[in-house]
């Protein structure tokens, strides 16, 4: 399949430096001096809960708008972005996946994994559609396009959400504790699919999970406790 | 300018009609194709209107409802406008004594029993022998029969207000009848009349008087319909007055009357051969001892006096359409907040506000077309139905139908709260991206 080719996608690499992050309330949450995420590699968060994880993706996605430091994916500040060309960033670059899948129940796989074709460009449309199709397809749920999300398991929504994320074919993948809602036998597959979707296409991944297991899959595990890394495989 | 008008003149009606639909529907239609443009919606709006199915239906039920009572309304009262004036179509000008306009036409035209006073057999013989009078009837009431009025008057008249008979053939004898389309008697049947109407009708007073139903009058669409029509003479023979003949005259029936022999008649029913002839006729007859009028111009006069009640009928029922868009787009708010996980998952996979603001605009769009178009039937349904209701009780036939006028007030109902739903689409992207994910 044209779309799992590997070498397409140099994924983008990730610069942070001085990133200050806090709550509406002005309450610290994330402070991190510094983080360099390589091109194409896979990261791991890990922590426990409240810890700053989530916080911490979605400043890489754009979705928090840091208080101070720096964002630069591949060039791009996108700390420095206007809040419409942060979304048209995510649009182009960015797939998200999220622990609840976050998936319109009425609609088919395919109808949710093609979600963004209703507001892409026209141009764009047909070509989103076909990805989507081909990666519910590659995640055995060809057969299922019209099926509404609501009679699918857990394991498939995932998968769904998964062809969602894929089909803007992003450079970033980003996923917030993706397995928490699965068991043990479909985590695994799940981590294992997105680790080579990575390392196939050269795609830049970043899995935020509290599963020790799970993490060392991935090339680099970071720890955060109370808005900190405190520890980091690579160092 | 001018141009232009004329051109608006030049066309049909029904271009112009189509045309007021068209441009009344224009601010709305605009609204949307500039909130869509670029965007597919239509997989989205609809899996939100099948999340909450219920609720969707009771706002479209809801707007549906307000709408059907504005176009009910509107559509009855003027069916009801309609419906009077056509039963009053018949009567051209009605000479009666002096005293209230409307009281002789009510009695006249409705067949709504009052007590006027009655006109001369002198007075009648100088309105029937004018040389500009083609019809002058006499009529007689005070007796019913089995609720409905036993009417006397002159077989001409009865031509003249229903044409050809339905069935039978017209009175040639006091003792006959014919029957009103809807008169409860059948071809065939003798009656005796009861001397009065309703609860307080003497059924004995006429005992011994009779008579036999030898016809039945096509449908006119007026209380004519219900009554039973009688010469005149019978009338008068039941109640033990001269028969407006003299003696020698032996058994005639209809006109012309011996002013000496003629007991009265609280109205005379003229007719002209011209249009002019009547209004000379309304002139000539307008004098201290008599009165002449259209009922056409009284029951155009009622009308106008009824304009404020109409109009504020009509902005009783503009007042209860917004106050249920109102709380209808404040509905909107609250399920736009039952769809904010969903909205706010666009917007971090990349959708734009506008888009957000197209989404809840459509999906409010769809409810209030729906609610409109429904509207619009159960309005139609609802005004046939209350037609038949005040048919039933009034005898006056009353058609009321959706019109332009009606199908121009919903467009521009619609027109309206399309624009009033850039509310709650605004109020969609004004909310915090990151609360709405994470919840
Ligand atoms: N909606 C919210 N509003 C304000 N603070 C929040 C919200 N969600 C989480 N937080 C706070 O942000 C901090 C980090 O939370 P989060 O990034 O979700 O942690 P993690 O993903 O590691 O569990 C916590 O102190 C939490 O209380
Ligand atoms: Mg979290």
């Amino acid at each position: 399949m044209a779309v799992l080719d590997a070498g397409q996608h140099p994924g983008l690499p990730l610069v942070v430096t001085d990133l200050d992050l806090r709550g509406i309330d002005g309450r610290p949450l994330v402070s991190l001096p510094r983080l360099n995420v390589t091109a194409g590699s896979s990261l791991a968060i890990r922590g426990p809960s409240g810890a700053g994880k989530s916080t911490l993706l979605h400043a890489f996605s754009g979705l928090v708008t840091p208080a101070g430091g720096r964002v630069v994916w591949g060039g791009t500040d996108i700390a420095g972005l206007s809040d419409s060309a942060r979304t048209r960033f995510r649009r182009q670059n960015v797939g998200l996946i999220f622990q609840d899948f976050l998936l319109f129940e009425e609609l088919g796989a395919l109808d949710n994994a093609s979600l963004s074709a209703a507001f892409a460009p026209r141009a764009e449309r047909a070509a989103l559609r076909d990805r989507a199709a081909s990666w519910l397809n590659r995640f055995g749920l060809g057969q299922a396009g019209t099926r509404r999300a609501d009679s699918f398991s857990g394991g498939e929504r995932q998968r769904v959400a998964v062809a969602r994320a894929l089909s803007n074919d992003p450079a970033v993948i980003l996923a917030d504790e993706p397995t928490a809602s699965l068991d043990r036998a479909t985590a695994d597959r799940l981590i294992d699919d997105l680790v080579a979707l990575s390392q196939d296409s050269g795609r830049t991944l970043i899995v935020v999970t509290h599963d020790a297991t799970l993490a060392t899959r991935l090339d680099r595990v970071v720890t955060m406790a109370d808005g900190r890394i405190v520890e980091d495989s690579d160092e | 300018m001018n141009s232009f008008g004329d051109f608006w003149a030049g066309l049909p009606a029904a271009a112009q009609d189509i045309l007021v639909v068209a441009l009344l529907l224009l601010p709305g239609l605009a609204t949307g194709l500039i909130v869509l443009r670029g965007y597919a919606p239509g997989r989205l709006v609809r899996a939100m209107l099948r999340r909450f199915s219920v609720s969707n239906g009771i706002f479209v039920c809801l707007i549906a409802v307000s709408v059907a009572i504005g176009v009910g309304l509107t559509a009855q009262e003027r069916g009801l406008r309609q419906g009077s004036a056509r039963a009053a179509a018949a009567f051209d000008l009605i000479v009666a004594a002096p005293g209230s306009e409307i009281t002789v036409m009510l009695a006249a035209v409705y067949l709504q029993p009052s007590d006027v006073p009655l006109l001369t057999g002198d007075q009648y013989t100088q309105i029937a022998t004018d040389p500009d009078v083609t019809l002058a009837a006499p009529i007689a009431f005070g007796d019913s029969y089995d609720g409905a009025p036993v009417v006397g008057t002159t077989a001409d008249f009865v031509t003249h207000l229903a044409g050809d008979l339905a069935d039978g053939r017209i009175f040639a004898t006091s003792a006959e009848a014919v029957a009103g389309a809807f008169a409860p008697v059948a071809l065939g049947e003798s009656f005796t009349p009861a001397h009065g109407h309703g609860a307080t009708a003497e059924d004995a007073a006429h005992a011994g008087s009779s008579y036999t139903i030898i016809g039945r009058m096509a449908a006119t669409g007026s209380p004519w319909d219900r009554a039973i029509l009688v010469p005149i003479e019978g009338v008068w023979e039941v109640h033990g007055l001269a028969n407006g003949h003299a003696p020698a005259a032996g058994d005639q029936i209809g006109p012309p009357f011996d002013a000496a022999y003629f007991p009265g008649t609280p109205a005379v029913l003229v007719r002209a051969d011209a249009l002019w002839g009547s209004y000379a006729l309304q002139s000539r007859f307008t004098r201290p001892d008599m009165m002449a009028f259209f009922p056409g111009t009284v029951l155009a006069q009622m009308h106008s006096l009824m304009r404020d009640v109409r109009e504020a009928m009509s902005l009783l029922a503009v007042v209860t359409q917004v106050l249920v868009t109102v709380s209808i787009l404040a509905g909107l708010v609250i399920l736009t907040r039952i769809f904010a996980r969903g909205l706010a998952l666009l917007r971090a996979i990349g959708a734009g506000r506008r888009f957000v603001f197209a989404v809840v605009w459509s999906y409010s769009a769809t409810l209030i077309a729906a609610g409109s178009l429904l509207g619009l039937g159960l309005g139609w349904l609802a005004a046939m139905g209350f037609s038949h209701v005040i048919t039933a009780r009034t005898d006056i036939l009353v058609t009321a139908s959706v019109t332009w006028t009606e199908v121009q007030l919903v467009a521009g109902f619609v027109s309206l709260t399309l624009i009033l739903a850039l509310l709650p689409a605004l109020a969609a992207t004004r909310r915090q991206l990151l609360t709405d994910l994470r919840n």
